[in-house]
Parts: C-alpha cells; sequence; structure tokens
C-alpha cells in the first residue's frame, strides 16, 4: 500500500471512530439555593426561576452557587454539590434521543432530554435554605425564539 | 541633363540621402559633393520637396480611412473558432493532469480527507445527538425505600419539570403504606400542569 493510501485509510478509521464517539451528551447544571430569608436574585436570570416557583412555594431569595456543562456518557458522572454528591449516566441513545439517569440520594429520576425547558430537582437543605439542581440543554441546543402564531383573521360579507 | 560626370555617381545616392538610409561616410561624401555642385543640390532640394508632399498626401490619404473595431477584425481573421464549453473543459482537465499531475492527486487526497472528517459533523447537524425531543420528559422517579418522603412531580407550561420530595406525613390519610408509590411513572396523558393527584401537594419546603 502506498503512502497515500495508508493516510486515506487512516483518516477513515478515524472518521469512524469519530461517528462513533458520540455516545455522550452534555447538559447545564446549576446549583441554586433557594431561601424565605432577603430577597436577592443573584443573577438577575434566576428571575425566571422564581416566577415558576411562585406558584408552590415561597422562596423569596434565589442564589446561584455554581454553574456548570456536565457531559454525560454510558459511565457514571459525578457532580458535587455543597451537601451531596450527584451522579449521572446516559442510560440510552437512541434516534438521537438520550434517556439519562440521575441520582440525586435519595431520589432517582430518569428523563429524555429536550431542546426546550429545565428540569429542576430539589436537592436538600444547605446554608438555610434549599439547594436546587436545574439541568438545562447544553450551551447551544436551546432553539431560537420561535415567531408569534399567526391569528386567523375572518373576512366578513 | 548633369554636365559633370560626378553627378552620375551622386544623383542614385540623392534620395537615399534624403530617405537618411546612407552611411555615415556616403553622407559625408554626398554633403561635400552637395556644397560644391550646385544643380545636385537643387535636385536634392526637389527630392526634399516631393517627400514632403508624399508625406502629406498619405497622411491625408490616412485620415480619410475608418480605424473603427480594426484590433477586433483583425483577431477574428487570425482567430480560430471557439471550441464547445465541454471540450474547452476536457481540454483543461487533460492539461492539467498531463502536466500538474502531482499537484492534482495532492489536492484531491486533501479534499478527500477534509470530507470525510467533516461528513460526520455535518451529519450530525447542528443540534447535538442526545436532543431529538422538543421538550424534555421526565420517565420515572424513584425513592430509596428507606427514606420516609414521596416525590412530587409538577410539569409547568413553558416545558419545564419541577420535582421535590414531601414527608409521608404530607400524604392523603388513610392510604395504605403497601399502596404507597415508591415509584413514580409519568403518565404522558396527565395534565402536567398540576401535581399528581394521588402525590402529596407541595407547599413551602
Amino acid at each position: 500500500m502506498t503512502h497515500l493510501g495508508r493516510s486515506l485509510a487512516l483518516l477513515v478509521a478515524l472518521s469512524a471512530v469519530a461517528a462513533r464517539a458520540e455516545d455522550k451528551v452534555g447538559v447545564t447544571a446549576e446549583v441554586v439555593l433557594a431561601s424565605t430569608s432577603g430577597n436577592v436574585i443573584d443573577p438577575p436570570s434566576l428571575a425566571s426561576m422564581k416566577a415558576k416557583f411562585a406558584e408552590k412555594f415561597k422562596y423569596t431569595s434565589f442564589k446561584r452557587l455554581s454553574v456548570q456543562k456536565v457531559v454525560i456518557t454510558k459511565g457514571v458522572t459525578e457532580l458535587q454539590l455543597p451537601n451531596k454528591k450527584v451522579t449521572f449516566k446516559l442510560e440510552e441513545l437512541k434516534d438521537g434521543i438520550a434517556k439519562v439517569k440521575v441520582n440525586n440520594p435519595p431520589m432517582e429520576t430518569v428523563y429524555t432530554l429536550g431542546r426546550e425547558g429545565s428540569l429542576y430537582i430539589a436537592s436538600g437543605q444547605h446554608g438555610g435554605g434549599d439547594l436546587w439542581l436545574v439541568l438545562s440543554p447544553a450551551e447551544g441546543v436551546r432553539p431560537r425564539r420561535l415567531p408569534p402564531p399567526h391569528r386567523a383573521t375572518s373576512v366578513e360579507g | 541633363m548633369s554636365s559633370n560626370p560626378a553627378c552620375q555617381t551622386f544623383i542614385p545616392m540623392l534620395s537615399p540621402f534624403i530617405d537618411g538610409e546612407l552611411s555615415p561616410a556616403e553622407r559625408m561624401t554626398v554633403e561635400r559633393h552637395l556644397v560644391a555642385c550646385q544643380q545636385c543640390a537643387m535636385r536634392a532640394a526637389d527630392l526634399r520637396a516631393e517627400s514632403g508632399l508624399v508625406r502629406v498626401g498619405m497622411e491625408m490619404a490616412a485620415d480619410e480611412v475608418d480605424f473603427k473595431d480594426f484590433a477586433q477584425k483583425v483577431l477574428a481573421r487570425i482567430t480560430p473558432e471557439r471550441p464547445p464549453l465541454l471540450e474547452r473543459i476536457r481540454l483543461s482537465v487533460s492539461e492539467l493532469f498531463t502536466y500538474h499531475r502531482g499537484m492534482m492527486v495532492t489536492s484531491l487526497a486533501t479534499a478527500a480527507a477534509v470530507l470525510l472528517l467533516a461528513l460526520p459533523l455535518i451529519m450530525r447537524g447542528g443540534t447535538p445527538a442526545g436532543y431529538a425531543s422538543q421538550r424534555l420528559e421526565v420517565q420515572a422517579v424513584s425513592i430509596d425505600e428507606s427514606a420516609h418522603v414521596a416525590p412530587v412531580v409538577m410539569e409547568t407550561e413553558s416545558g419545564d419539570t419541577i420535582i421535590w420530595t414531601v414527608e409521608h406525613t404530607h400524604e392523603k390519610p388513610g392510604v395504605a403504606d403497601e399502596e404507597r408509590q415508591e415509584e413514580l411513572d409519568v403518565d404522558p396523558d396527565a395534565d402536567r400542569t398540576k401535581p399528581r393527584q394521588d402525590a402529596p401537594t407541595g407547599g413551602e419546603l
């Protein structure tokens, strides 16, 4: 085999490996401390979380403790929270849909990833408040703002 | 007619002299003769006048000629007919592989390599694998048996899902321990905007 042929074979092998090496997904994991003391929203983007929680909880203060991208694979990926350790595992990746298991003792959640929405998981108490683990689509996955729906107009006469 | 026999030698040289076609030595000889010979000097003057008239006449004749599109007409007569496009392409490719074979093979190999590496990325598209669904969907929530809590799952209209736990004591009275739901499978047809009826209602943690 010539040098050129060997190079091409190597490239084909590398591309095949690259194609197979996609059995991993990324999510953005935020740790938020919510409490009823004070009235702090830090960062201000957590105001949306406050609005969503207003129906069921009486939190007045939301403070982000950390945010990071978590790469979830078939193996166990750990995320250290201030009060415990949370693990992630990619259960299944079928037809482009990933099923992820989140072990957040004593609770275990299995969910499929989506381009919209976030998953808020209560993660125990810490520092006079409650910790919440917020799992959102990884950067670049969130869809752009959709255009407003068309409104039907009736023509009389 | 000339009376001077020397003039017979110089008369044929007068026209080349006027046109500047003589060598320097011949020119000097003719000039010396013209100084000495009045008749040849008059002949030279006549030739100069005649040459000037011819030049002016030629210029006047040239002014009357239209030289518009002259170059195009000349080129059209000397350029052969242009071959068809396919023939020209075939000829160009043939010349490239004949005279630049090494460069062409290297370029094609590089393009193939880039294509092979880029193809998986292109096929993957802008959305990473794992995000084929529009919205996330909770499949199951389970609680460790030793923990005396129960999960509550609430899905908002914006597609978010909130999961928290409540103490067993908050559960509806009269529910037997065996019937307590330790694993909550999410029913896709259920109303996601409200907590499940069999799960304890949430509240301040």
